[in-house]
């Protein structure tokens, strides 16, 4: 007959407890979960790394925990429950948040309600005080703060957390406040910011909408209370943050309009930049920081390197995507070395070099550069006309630049040897090459040079194409820098925009 | 989302918000809502029966709903213009939020009839002669409401 007790009783706290499993081997073993979620939210401070000291109270990380890893109960009614022999409990936490007394002393408690209740059967009673004592976390200190002595531990809990949270969430229904109806929580999305849940179709729709229209400033929360704070008896104003392009991808956007989204973004700050200057062709636009071309310091560079005759200095500039010879040590032991090559000390800032188009420009008067000697005024790029386009190109295809100055010089007759008019810098016309105004010949007999033999080469001046048609001294130097900068944003990796 | 609208629209036609009626203008088409607002007592438009027209875009409601009084009336926040527009608070595109509903418009427009909103007029001399002579203001108010909304 104790069997059929037994039976009975099982029986009963199956219908209570469904998930209950019955031991295969032995139909009077079952095994429980307890949840465990408290009534008060565990705050938990835990180590911030592995190897942090316990001790160190820098290094600590901290987390509110509304779900706890739950107790796992094995009970077994042996022969002879209830009458003779109390039920045996063994009690396990895997993650071992609960302190092996506690277990030891929840695990006598069924022995303990047993004597009590007269030897009845009691394991309703029994798993009821389970869940009561759940609900304080069987008293582990876990408020006002648990300090978890291992970093893991946090780890394990705050990832159980979010898991049993996001579970929960799925199994409940939420009102969409947009297509204003009820929608599982599987089907819903909850903004890791404010916690505001609306269904991921809408917000499909209502980002992918946003994003295509170009409207990435409303990539928001849609929810009408969000943000706002009173900032007076009438007045209140708004906190906008945008949507993570990470939580766009987790609503079910597709990469291909999350990457706009990061692009828009991206060019929206650029915009509100004011330092921000955008390539004067019309064709181009591509925007130009002003921090990531120090245009001056290179002149400077280069006249130093020659002057120790440090080889290596330039050598990079031999890489540049253009010209000829790497810059030699020609102006070595010229004027131009031992002095500033520049009457102004300021460096010119306004020197900006497209990265797209490699186009040299004014970031002052938006004008194909005219070295740094020349004084201008400011001007909107809305007036450039084809007329500059035209001039910078006449420029290109007649004239050769001083590689000092970079005043544009035309050869009317006579030889390659060439002075500038304004600074006095002895330059090649064919490859715009210092020269050593000591032995300028040189140049043209050099084996090593394409100018070897070249020194009369369109001796009545115009001969179109004999110029040097490259890229100014400025604009190799800067595109060397601009791909030496490239190469090392690949190394490290693309900047992370936020 | 033509259900969210219709869904609306059962709402705002078995319950209708205070002092409003509304219906379909054509009932072949959701995006197009007539509503009847009476004139708030208490106001200089107390009285009058001002008809609005409420224009829903293709993509609401991730895009705001367009008001229009279609009945002149002298306002600070409706303009003056023969269209009746008005464009303030969650009506302007980047205030507007797609679980606003339209009664909730509408309440804010007649919410405004109670009391104007100065700092955001789009009639700027309707708004000074509100601030300066409350007394003239609401004689012409009260004039207009008269002349043009005193129909049915």
């Amino acid at each position: 007959m104790a069997d059929d007790e037994r039976a009975e009783e099982l029986e009963t706290i199956v219908a209570i407890y469904p998930e209950l499993q019955i031991d295969e081997k032995d139909q009077f073993r079952f095994f429980l979960d307890i949840a465990v979620s408290p009534i008060n939210p565990a705050t938990i401070s835990y180590p911030g790394s592995s190897g942090t000291d316990l001790d160190d109270e820098n290094d600590r990380a901290s987390a509110i925990l509304h779900h706890l890893p739950p107790i796992k109960v094995d009970m077994t009614l042996p022969e002879g429950y209830p009458e003779s022999n109390p039920p045996t409990v063994k009690l396990s936490d895997p993650s071992a948040w609960i302190p092996a007394s506690k277990l030891k002393e929840l695990e006598e408690l069924a022995t303990a309600l047993w004597e009590d209740y007269g030897h009845s059967m009691i394991i309703f009673t029994y798993l009821d005080s389970l869940q009561q004592g759940a609900e304080t976390a069987f008293d582990v200190p876990t408020t006002p703060t648990w300090a978890l002595p291992t970093h893991d531990l946090g780890i394990t809990l705050i990832a159980f957390n979010a898991s049993s949270a996001q579970r929960i969430f799925d199994g409940e229904t939420h009102d969409c406040g947009i297509c204003l109806e009820p929608k599982p929580g599987r089907l819903s999305h909850r903004f890791n910011g404010c916690g505001h849940v609306f269904c991921r179709a809408c917000l499909k729709d209502f980002y992918g909408d946003a994003i295509t229209k170009g409207e990435v400033a409303n990539v928001l929360c849609p929810d009408s209370t969000c943000g706002l704070r009173k900032i007076g008896p009438k007045r209140t104003r708004r906190t906008k943050r945008t949507i993570d392009p990470a939580e766009l991808l987790a609503i079910g956007l597709d990469r291909e309009a999350v990457q706009r989204y990061v692009d828009l973004k991206r060019k929206r700050k650029l915009e509100a930049d004011k330092n921000m200057v955008y390539c004067p062709r019309e064709w181009c636009q591509a925007p130009i920081k002003s921090a990531k071309y120090p245009p001056q310091p290179i002149l400077e560079d280069i006249s130093y390197a020659s002057d120790t005759g440090d080889e290596g200095e330039a050598e990079p500039l031999a890489e540049a995507p253009v010209q000829p010879a790497p810059v030699p040590a020609e102006p070595a032991t010229t004027t131009t070395a031992k002095e500033p090559p520049k009457p102004n000390k300021a460096p010119d800032d306004r020197l900006a070099i497209c990265s797209k188009c490699q186009l040299a420009f004014c970031r002052v008067c938006k004008a194909s550069w005219h070295g740094e000697y020349l004084y201008c005024l400011p001007r909107s790029a809305a007036e450039l006309s084809a007329e500059d386009k035209a001039s910078y190109d006449f420029v290109l295809l007649h004239t050769s630049p001083c590689p000092t100055c970079s005043v544009p010089a035309q050869k009317t007759y006579g030889c390659n040897h060439m002075i500038c008019p304004q600074c006095e810098t002895h330059f090649c016309y064919l490859c715009s090459m210092w020269l050593d105004p000591g032995d300028p010949y040189k140049h043209f007999s050099r084996e090593d040079l394409p100018c070897q033999g070249h020194l009369w080469d369109a001796e009545d001046g115009n001969e179109e194409g004999a110029q040097f048609n490259g890229p100014r001294a400025f604009e190799a130097m800067a595109m060397a820098i601009a791909e030496a900068e490239a190469e090392l944003d690949a190394q490290v990796g693309p900047g992370v925009e936020s | 989302m033509a259900k969210r609208i219709v869904k609306e629209l059962t709402d705002c036609t078995q319950a209708p918000p205070t002092g409003m009626k509304i219906h379909l203008l054509d009932e072949q088409d959701i995006h197009q809502w007539e509503v009847v607002m009476d004139g708030p007592d208490g106001s200089a438009y107390a009285g009058g029966h001002f008809k609005l027209r409420v224009t829903l875009p293709e993509d609401y409601p991730f895009k705001p709903p367009v008001l229009n009084f279609t009945t002149k009336i002298y306002h600070p926040n409706v303009s003056n213009d023969g269209k009746g527009s008005m464009c303030l608070g969650m009506l302007r595109s980047d205030e507007w939020k797609p679980p606003n509903k339209i009664a909730a418009v509408l309440a804010m427009a007649r919410n405004l009839l109670l009391e104007p909103n100065t700092e955001d007029a789009i009639e700027t001399t309707i708004a000074d002669q509100y601030k300066s002579d409350r007394k003239a203001f609401e004689a012409t108010a009260k004039e207009w409401t008269k002349k043009y909304a005193s129909g049915k």
